[in-house]
């Protein structure tokens, strides 16, 4: 009883450790993962393409201004491993969506991508542990 | 009872928080965690399918390196943070990771040091590793040849195996010295001698000793242990690197966000 539940808090422990993608080889020490944003946003366009994949929308911000970010995401090898069924139609332009993100510490509007969920409520993310495939 | 129990969570905390080697894994735990699951019968002179290893940075400790090879590596500047060394806002352009400014292939063995799959393929007289990194090939001679007195380098060196029982020993020479070892930094050389030992330690794992003879590099052999696991539903994914996918990557993305 006792290993079974240290080992539990353990494995949820190490599993929420490696879902900071900390290494990656192109480095992401632009990105600040102390901060997620979480937005409500409309898809302008989707690259499902190596090396990364790339997100762009738009969100309207508190001044009621519309801002336009764009963010990377895994490989689409990845993004497949992580349940993204739908490969490179998961997200098309005009999607309503909201998005979670890590993003660039110098303030631009660039970031990487936590998860999306869609407008029917699934939930497309990239926090998986890097022992199933990395980036 | 309950200060034992507080006592051995704290402490696995600790070592998840503060062990470098947290993605690593040891030969010994992998195949402990996994007895129960995996007594499948397997043959153990098998190794085919596809197989996965975590990311990791940096393979050799600096403390075996050549003064050369130290200069080497303190000379690299990357936008990751390893050790003291300056880091570059530069995605691309003014970094000197050959696997970010370049489409040059990553070489042996760092090709086994990015968490994207490879497969292993076993004909007569050969394997061949399929590796999803810039879909990267490369044979193992196991037809009894002798590895070639006087290679010419190659990004992946010239390789031959023989199995000792039930470990495939493979012997590698002939690098070009263009590529790291791992993502640190750590430089191969044209005089590296690597020999890697697969062992198959059940139906889901192999372990892969790599060990490093470098007279330029290191001043002494040094062995570097992992544990792949087999994915057998997954498939290779075609991945080159093209030059004008790292352009629009690196327009969009990484020069923005490094703009300091």
């Amino acid at each position: 009883m006792k290993t079974s539940l240290a080992a539990s808090f353990a494995a949820v422990l190490g599993l929420l450790l490696c879902s900071i993608p900390l290494l990656a080889h192109h480095g992401t020490a632009a990105y600040d993962y102390t901060k997620t944003l979480n937005v409500k946003a409309t898809i302008t366009s989707f690259k499902w393409a190596n090396p990364h994949c790339q997100i762009e929308f738009d969100v309207k911000n508190d001044a009621g201004s519309t801002e336009h970010w764009n963010i990377e995401a895994f490989n689409p090898a990845m993004l497949r491993r992580e349940g993204w069924n739908l490969g490179r139609d998961s997200l098309k332009p005009g999607d309503e969506v909201t998005i979670s993100l890590h993003p660039a510490k110098n303030g631009q509007k660039i970031g990487i991508l936590d998860e999306v969920v869609l407008a029917n409520g699934q939930v497309l993310k990239q926090r998986v542990a890097q022992s199933q495939g990395g980036f | 009872m309950r200060n034992r129990f507080l006592t051995s969570i704290v402490s696995m905390a600790a070592t998840f928080v503060l062990s470098p080697l947290l993605f690593a894994q040891t030969p010994e735990s992998s195949a402990a965690k996994t007895t129960a699951k995996s007594a499948k019968a397997f043959d153990p002179r098998d190794l085919s399918g596809v197989w996965l290893g975590n990311y990791n940075e940096s393979i050799i400790p600096n403390e075996i390196l050549t003064p050369w090879a130290l200069a080497q590596f303190n000379s690299q500047v990357t936008e990751r943070q390893v050790g003291n060394r300056p880091i570059t806002h530069d995605g691309e352009k003014n970094n000197s990771d050959p696997l970010v400014n370049s489409c040059d292939p990553p070489g042996v063995p760092r090709v086994y040091f990015h968490p994207r799959p490879f497969e292993i393929m076993q004909i007569p007289g050969r394997l061949i590793f399929h590796y999803e990194e810039y879909n990267t090939f490369r044979e193992i001679w196991t037809d009894g040849r002798a590895l070639p007195k006087d290679p010419d380098p190659a990004w992946n060196g010239y390789s031959v195996g023989r199995w000792q029982a039930d470990t495939l020993v493979v012997e590698t020479i002939g690098f070009n010295g263009k590529t790291w070892i791992d993502n640190a930094g750590h430089p191969v050389t044209e005089s590296l001698h690597l020999t890697e030992r697969f062992r198959r330690i059940d139906q889901d794992h192999m372990a892969i000793d790599f060990t490093f003879e470098d007279a330029k590099a290191l001043t002494q052999p040094f062995t570097y242990k992992r544990v792949y696991t087999l994915h057998p539903d997954w498939e290779i994914t075609e991945y080159f690197c093209t030059d004008a996918d790292k352009e629009d990557f690196y327009k969009k993305i990484m020069q923005p966000a490094g703009k300091q």
